[in-house]
C-alpha cells in the first residue's frame, strides 16, 4: 500500500507539487490524470525519490520511504516505467532485460523471466540481440515495461506509456495492464489518453498545477461528460 | 615513463637497407619499442577511460596509482624477492587504496553542484599529497628496479629485430589482459552495469541496482590497472615519486585521440601514441615529447570526438 | 575602491614595519606578484566560469619573453615587461581558440596538455632558454630613453615600483570586470545557454576572458622575472598551473582580495612550513582537499558570505501574492499588420534517430498577432520552438524571419535579429540579481565587448531595464538573487529577460507552467498587454488562457499541423477534440 502525504516538490527552481496526497491499495489500479505540466510525472518521480520531496511523507506498506535512495525503493517493491523509456541504447534487448534481474537474483533464472516477457510481449523475442537504439518506439515501450516488471514489483508506476506511439499500441498497453493486474500487481498509471486511463483503472486522481483537484472512482469520470469536461477537457 | 630505445649510433652493425638514413634493423627495434610502450599506455589509459565514462570525473590520482603500483612492486620484491608476486600485490594493494579514496573522499562530492570539477580538484590535491607521503616513507631518490632474471636478455631474433625478453613479457601481459578486460566489460554482470551506467546512471538505479558499489569497484579497478602499468614499467624506468605526473597527461592524450569511452579507442590511441613517441624519438629527438601534444591538437581540430569516440561523450 | 586604497596604503607603509628587511620585503613582493597571477587566473575561473589548468604556459612564456628581451636584446625595462604581457596574451589566445570547442573538465584537461608543449619547447631549446638551468645573466634593468632611469637595486625602491605596478593592474582588472564585457562574462558563467539566447556569442566572450587572463598572467610573469632577476624553468612547468589554482581556491574566487590572501597562505606554507617540515606538500595538498570539500568559497569568499548574509534582504515567503503587472506601453509606431508573415517555417522537420518529432510543419505568423500553439504531450511543441530559435538544427525545411532565412543560424545570431524566447523550465541567471538579469539582456543590444567604462553607466540600458523590472512588478525585489524569488516571480523574470532584448517577436514556452490559477490569470493578462508591442507565439496547455487571449491557434499532433484557426473555430473542431480526449 502506497501512501503519499502532503508532499511538496521542486523541479530545479520551479515549485511543481503542492501538498499532494494520494494512496494506492494492494492490487489496485489507479490513474493520475491532468493536463501537461500539471505535475503527473513529477509525482511519480517524487515517489521514486528521483525528485526530492521537500515536505510531507511517503510510506510504502507502513515503512517511511521518503528519504531513501531510488534503488532501495525499487528493491522494496515499487517499479517504475519512465516516460522517456530510457532504454540502454548500446545494450541489446537481452542485456536490457538482464539488467532488470541483477538486483533480484543476479540474472540466474533469466530463462523463466524471458519466457514471461515473451508471453506478454511476443515481438521482443525476435529482437533479442538487437541493440536498444535500433528499436522502434513501440518496441522500446514494450522493452521498458518488461524491464521494469523484471524487478518484481508489487506496485508499478507507469508514466505515459502510449505517448508518441501509434494508436494501435493503446490496445497492447490496455492488455498489459489487465494482465499484470490479474497477477496481483497494483498500478499507478499516468496517461494522456483519458479513455485508456479510465477504462483500465478503478480509481482516478486529477492533478492540476501541482495540486490534487479531484479524486473518485474512474467510472464516475468515465460516464459523466460534464465532470470530464470540468476537470480535463477542452 | 618510457624509454627511448636505441640510438642509431649505438646500433651493432648497419644493415644494407636504410630508410630515411636509418637501417631497417633500427626501424624494427623502434617499432617494437613503440608497440611495447603503447601496450603500457593502453593498460593505464583504459583505467582512466572507464572511470571517466562511468563516473564523469577525470581522476588526477590515476598517475598516483601508477606510481604507487611501482612502489608496491618494489616493496614486494624487497620483502619477498619475487617479481611475480609483485605483479599480484601491486594491483591489489593499490586497488584497496582506490577503495579508500573513493569511499573517503570522492563520495562527498557526488551529486553536488560542479561535481565533475570538484572531482578533478580533489584528486589533484591528492596527487600533490601522496608523492610527499611516498617521499616520507621511501625517501626522495628513486628506487632501482631490476629486470627480473628470467626475463632479461634477448629472447630471439625475428629477422632484423632483436626481441628483448622483458619487452616480450609486456606484450604477453597486455595480450592476456586486454581480452580479459573486454570479457569483463562485455560478458559479466559488473561489466553490464558499467556499460549501462555509462549511458544512463539513473535508470540503473531505477532497476534496483546499488550504483554506489559499482562506482567503488570501478574506481578500484581503474586504480589496479594503473598500478599494474606502474609495476610493469618499473624495470624500464626510474621508480620515483614524480613518475605519476607525466603518465596522466599521456593517458589523457591517448583517450582524446582514441575517443572517450571507447575500448577500441583506448587500444588504438595507445598504439598510435606509443609508436609516435618511439619513432619521433628516433627521427627527431627534439620533437619527441611535443609530437603527442601536436597529435592531440590535430585530432581536436579535425575530429573532436576522437577516432572511435561516440558523439556527445566528450562534452563535459 | 576604498578597500583597494586602504590596502595600497597598508602595503606602501610595509617597509616601516618590516624594518627594511630585504627578506620580508622580498616575501611581500612575491605575494603581490603571485597574487596578481591568481587574480588574473580568477578572471577566467571566477568570472567567466572556465577552469584552466594551463596557466603555467601564460606565466612562463611571458617570463621567458621578458627575460630574453632583457638578456638578448638589451631592451629597456618597460618594453620587456610589455613584451612579456603580450606573450602571455598571445599564448592564451592560441590555447583559447583550440580548447573552447569543448567545455568543463574536458576543456581543463586540454589546457593542461597543451600547456605542456610550451614547457617542452623551453626544455629542449637550451641554447636560447637555458633549459633546466633556467635563464640567467639578466642585465641591469633600466627604463628607455629619454628617461633612461635605472632601476635601483635597493629592495625598498623595487618594492614600491612593484606595488605601484601591481595596483595599477588591479585597478585595470577591476575596471574590466565592471565593464559591459565583464558583466557579459558573468552572465556566461551564470547561465551560458541563456546568455547565448540573449544574443551573446559566448565562445567569443570566453575567448576574450582568456585573453585578459593571459595578458595579466603575462604581466605577473614579467614582473616575476624582474623580481627574481632570473627565469627558472619551474615557471613554465605544469605544477605552476596547479599552484595558482590552489592559491585562488584558498583565497576564494570572485573577489579581488581573495587571490592575494590565497597567494599569501600558499607562500607562507611553502616558505615557513618547509623550514620545519621536510614534507610540506602533504599539508598543501591536504589543505586543498579540505577546502574543496568543506570550504569551496575559500577564505575570503566564505567571509564575504558570512558578512553578506547578515545584511541580506529578507527572502520571499511563498505566500506573498504576485505583484500586479503595470500597464504596458501602447503599441509602437509602425506596428501595422501587413500581409507578409513576420515569422514563417516551411516544411520544418526534425528527426532524432528513428523518431520524427516535427514533421513538415508549415507555419506563418503575421506581425502583431498573438498565436497559441497547442497539442497533446509529445506533439513536438517544444522541439518546434527549439528549431525556431536556433537551439536545434532542423533535419529539413526552412525558417524565415523578417524575410530572411535563419534556418541554421546559431542562437545568439537569431536573438540579435529580434527573435526572443522564454523557457518552459525556468532558465534565468540564478546567481545574478533580478535587475542584472534584465539589464544584461538589455545590454546585449548595445554592446558585448566594450571593456572600458562601468556597465552601470550605460544610460539607455539602465532605463530599459528599469522599465521592464517595473513592468514585471519586481521593482521592490530588484536586488534579490534570481534564485531566491518565488516560482511565480521567476516565471515573470523569465519573460522579462526575453523582453529586455527588445524583440520584434517573442516565443513564450508555457509561461504559466506551475502557477496557481490566480498567478495564471495575471500572467495571461500580462501577455495580452504585451501583444500590443510585440508579436507573440505562445505554447500553452491551459485552455482557458489559450482561448482567452489568442488571436489564432495552431494545433500540433505527432509533429504535424492538425488544425489552425480562431479560438472559436478550434473549439468546435472535431479533430482537435478527438486528439485531446482520445475518444
Amino acid at each position: 500500500m502506497l501512501r503519499v502525504d502532503g508532499v511538496d516538490a521542486y523541479y530545479g527552481l520551479s515549485h511543481v507539487l503542492q501538498n499532494v496526497s494520494l494512496t494506492v491499495r494492494p492490487g489496485e489500479a489507479v490513474a493520475l490524470l491532468g493536463r501537461n505540466g500539471a505535475g503527473k510525472t513529477t509525482t511519480l518521480k517524487t515517489i521514486m525519490a528521483v525528485v526530492r520531496a521537500r515536505r510531507g511523507r511517503i510510506t510504502w506498506n507502513g515503512e517511511d520511504i521518503t528519504g531513501l535512495s531510488p534503488h532501495r525503493i525499487v528493491q522494496l517493491g515499487i517499479g517504475y516505467v519512465p516516460e522517456e523509456r530510457r532504454i540502454f541504447p548500446n545494450l541489446t534487448v537481452h542485456e536490457n532485460l538482464k539488467m532488470a534481474r541483477l538486483a533480484v537474483d543476479g540474472g540466474r533464472r533469466l530463462d523463466d523471466y524471458l519466457a514471461r516477457v515473451f508471453a506478454l510481449f511476443p515481438p521482443l523475442e525476435q529482437r533479442l540481440s538487437s541493440k536498444g537504439r535500433t528499436l522502434s518506439g513501440g518496441e522500446q515501450q514494450m522493452l521498458t515495461m518488461a524491464r521494469s516488471l523484471g524487478t518484481e514489483p508489487r506496485l508499478l508506476l507507469v508514466d505515459e506509456p502510449t505517448e508518441g506511439l501509434m494508436p494501435a499500441f493503446v490496445e497492447t498497453i490496455e492488455r498489459t495492464i489487465g494482465e499484470i493486474q490479474r497477477q496481483g500487481l497494483a498500478v499507478l498509471l499516468v496517461e494522456q489518453n483519458t479513455r485508456l486511463a479510465l477504462e483500465s483503472t478503478s480509481r482516478v486522481y486529477v492533478i492540476e498545477k501541482g495540486a490534487i483537484r479531484h479524486e473518485g472512482p474512474s467510472s464516475d469520470l468515465r460516464n459523466d461528460a460534464t465532470l470530464r469536461l470540468r476537470y480535463l477537457g477542452v | 615513463m618510457r624509454e627511448r630505445g636505441v640510438r642509431p649510433e649505438e646500433a651493432a652493425e648497419p644493415a644494407d637497407l636504410t630508410l630515411f638514413g636509418y637501417p631497417l634493423e633500427i626501424w624494427y627495434t623502434q617499432l617494437f619499442i613503440g608497440l611495447v610502450n603503447g601496450c603500457i599506455l593502453i593498460l593505464v589509459a583504459l583505467g582512466l577511460s572507464i572511470v571517466f565514462g562511468l563516473m564523469g570525473i577525470i581522476n588526477f590520482a590515476h598517475g598516483i596509482f601508477y606510481m604507487l603500483g611501482a612502489y608496491a612492486g618494489w616493496l614486494t620484491v624487497q620483502l619477498t624477492g619475487s617479481f611475480w608476486l609483485a605483479l599480484l600485490t601491486a594491483p591489489l594493494a593499490v586497488g584497496l587504496v582506490g577503495v579508500l579514496v573513493e569511499r573517503g573522499v570522492l563520495r562527498r562530492i557526488y551529486g553536488t553542484r560542479n561535481a565533475n570539477f570538484a572531482g578533478v580538484l580533489v584528486t589533484y590535491g591528492l596527487a600533490i599529497m601522496i608523492p610527499d607521503l611516498v617521499r616520507m616513507t621511501f625517501g626522495r631518490p628513486g628506487k632501482p628496479f631490476a629486470v627480473p632474471e628470467s626475463l632479461s636478455g634477448s629472447l630471439f631474433r625475428l629477422g632484423a629485430l632483436d626481441v628483448h625478453g622483458y619487452r616480450m613479457f609486456i606484450l604477453l601481459v597486455t595480450a592476456l589482459l586486454l581480452p580479459s578486460l573486454w570479457l569483463l566489460l562485455n560478458r559479466t554482470n559488473l561489466g553490464l552495469v558499467i556499460r549501462a551506467g555509462t549511458s544512463d546512471n539513473l535508470m540503473v538505479q531505477l532497476l534496483g541496482i546499488d550504483v554506489a558499489r559499482t562506482w567503488t569497484i570501478t574506481y578500484a579497478l581503474g586504480a589496479g590497472l594503473a598500478a599494474l602499468g606502474g609495476v610493469i614499467t618499473a624495470p624500464l624506468v626510474a621508480v620515483a615519486p614524480e613518475m605519476g605526473g607525466l603518465v596522466l597527461i599521456e593517458c589523457f592524450i591517448v583517450i582524446v585521440v582514441g575517443g572517450m569511452g571507447s575500448f577500441l579507442g583506448a587500444v588504438a590511441g595507445g598504439l598510435i601514441i606509443g609508436e609516435a613517441l618511439a619513432l619521433t624519438g628516433m627521427l627527431y629527438d627534439v620533437l619527441a615529447d611535443v609530437v603527442i601534444y601536436l597529435a592531440m591538437a590535430l585530432v581536436l581540430l579535425v575530429r573532436p570526438r576522437g577516432l572511435f569516440g561516440q558523439e556527445g561523450m566528450s562534452e563535459e | 575602491m576604498k578597500g583597494i586604497l586602504a590596502a595600497a596604503l597598508l602595503l606602501a607603509s610595509a617597509p616601516l614595519y618590516a624594518d627594511y628587511t630585504p627578506f620580508y620585503l622580498g616575501l611581500l613582493t612575491e605575494v603581490l606578484v603571485f597574487g596578481l597571477f591568481a587574480l588574473a587566473y580568477d578572471v577566467l575561473l571566477g568570472h567567466a566560469g572556465v577552469l584552466s589548468l594551463g596557466h603555467s604556459a601564460f606565466l612562463g612564456v611571458a617570463a621567458y619573453t621578458t627575460g630574453l628581451m632583457l638578456a638578448r636584446f638589451r631592451a629597456p625595462l618597460e618594453v620587456s615587461v610589455l613584451a612579456g604581457a603580450i606573450g602571455g596574451l598571445l599564448t592564451a589566445l592560441i590555447l583559447g581558440v583550440l580548447v573552447l570547442r569543448k567545455r568543463g573538465v574536458y576543456l581543463a584537461m586540454l589546457t593542461l596538455a597543451l600547456s605542456q608543449v610550451f614547457y617542452y619547447v623551453v626544455l629542449m631549446w637550451t641554447p636560447v632558454t637555458g633549459g633546466t638551468d633556467g635563464l640567467g645573466n639578466l642585465p641591469v634593468l633600466y627604463l628607455s630613453e629619454p628617461l633612461g632611469w635605472r632601476l635601483s637595486k635597493r629592495p625598498v625602491t623595487r618594492y614600491y615600483v612593484l606595488v605601484a605596478v601591481v595596483f595599477a593592474a588591479i585597478l585595470t582588472i577591476q575596471h574590466l570586470l565592471d565593464s559591459p564585457l565583464g558583466r557579459a562574462m558573468r552572465a556566461v558563467k551564470a547561465n551560458e545557454t541563456r546568455a547565448a539566447a540573449c544574443g551573446y556569442d559566448t565562445r567569443r566572450v570566453k575567448l576574450v576572458a582568456f585573453a585578459i587572463s593571459g595578458a595579466f598572467s603575462g604581466l605577473a610573469g614579467a614582473l616575476l622575472t624582474i623580481v627574481l632577476e632570473f627565469v627558472p624553468i619551474e615557471n613554465i612547468h605544469w605544477s605552476m598551473s596547479g599552484s595558482v589554482l590552489i592559491m585562488t581556491l584558498f583565497g576564494g574566487t570572485g573577489t579581488l582580495l581573495g587571490p592575494f590572501v590565497g597567494a599569501g597562505v600558499f607562500i607562507w606554507m611553502r616558505d615557513f612550513l618547509s623550514k620545519h617540515l621536510e614534507y610540506w606538500e602533504v599539508f598543501v595538498g591536504g589543505a586543498f582537499v579540505l577546502i574543496v570539500l568543506f570550504l569551496p568559497d575559500g577564505i575570503v569568499g566564505s567571509l564575504h558570505r558570512l558578512l553578506g548574509r547578515r545584511r541580506a534582504a529578507p527572502a520571499t515567503t511563498p505566500d506573498e501574492p504576485l505583484p500586479e503587472p503595470a500597464r504596458a506601453q501602447p503599441a509602437r509606431a509602425g506596428d501595422v499588420e501587413g500581409d507578409t508573415p513576420l515569422l514563417e517555417s516551411r516544411g520544418l522537420t526534425k528527426s532524432f534517430g528513428g523518431l520524427t518529432a516535427v514533421n513538415g510543419v508549415d507555419f506563418r505568423v503575421r506581425r502583431g498577432e498573438l498565436r497559441a500553439v497547442i497539442g497533446p504531450n509529445g506533439a513536438g511543441k517544444t522541439t518546434f520552438f527549439n528549431l525556431l530559435t536556433g537551439m536545434l538544427a532542423p533535419s529539413a525545411g526552412r525558417i524565415v524571419f523578417k524575410g530572411r532565412d535563419i534556418t541554421n543560424l546559431p542562437a545568439h545570431v537569431v536573438s540579435r535579429l529580434g527573435l526572443a524566447r522564454s523557457y518552459q523550465v525556468t532558465n534565468i541567471f540564478g546567481d545574478l540579481s533580478v535587475f542584472e538579469n534584465v539589464r544584461i539582456a538589455a545590454q546585449s543590444r548595445v554592446t558585448h565587448y566594450r571593456c572600458w567604462g562601468g556597465a552601470d553607466r550605460l544610460v539607455t540600458v539602465n532605463e530599459r531595464a528599469e522599465e521592464i523590472v517595473a513592468l514585471l512588478g519586481l521593482a521592490a525585489k530588484r536586488q534579490a538573487r534570481g534564485a531566491e524569488l518565488s516560482h511565480g516571480e521567476q516565471r515573470y523574470l523569465e519573460i522579462g529577460i526575453a523582453l529586455a532584448t527588445d524583440p520584434d517577436f517573442l516565443l513564450l514556452d508555457e509561461p504559466t507552467a506551475g502557477m496557481s490559477p490566480e498567478e495564471t490569470r495575471r500572467t495571461a493578462a500580462f501577455v495580452r498587454t504585451l501583444a500590443g508591442r510585440v508579436t507573440i507565439v505562445l505554447v500553452e496547455h491551459d485552455m482557458e488562457v489559450v482561448m482567452g487571449i489568442s488571436d489564432r491557434i495552431t494545433v500540433l499532433d505527432y509533429g504535424q499541423v492538425l488544425a489552425e484557426g480562431t479560438p472559436a473555430e478550434i473549439r468546435d473542431n472535431a479533430d482537435v477534440r478527438r486528439v485531446y480526449l482520445r475518444d
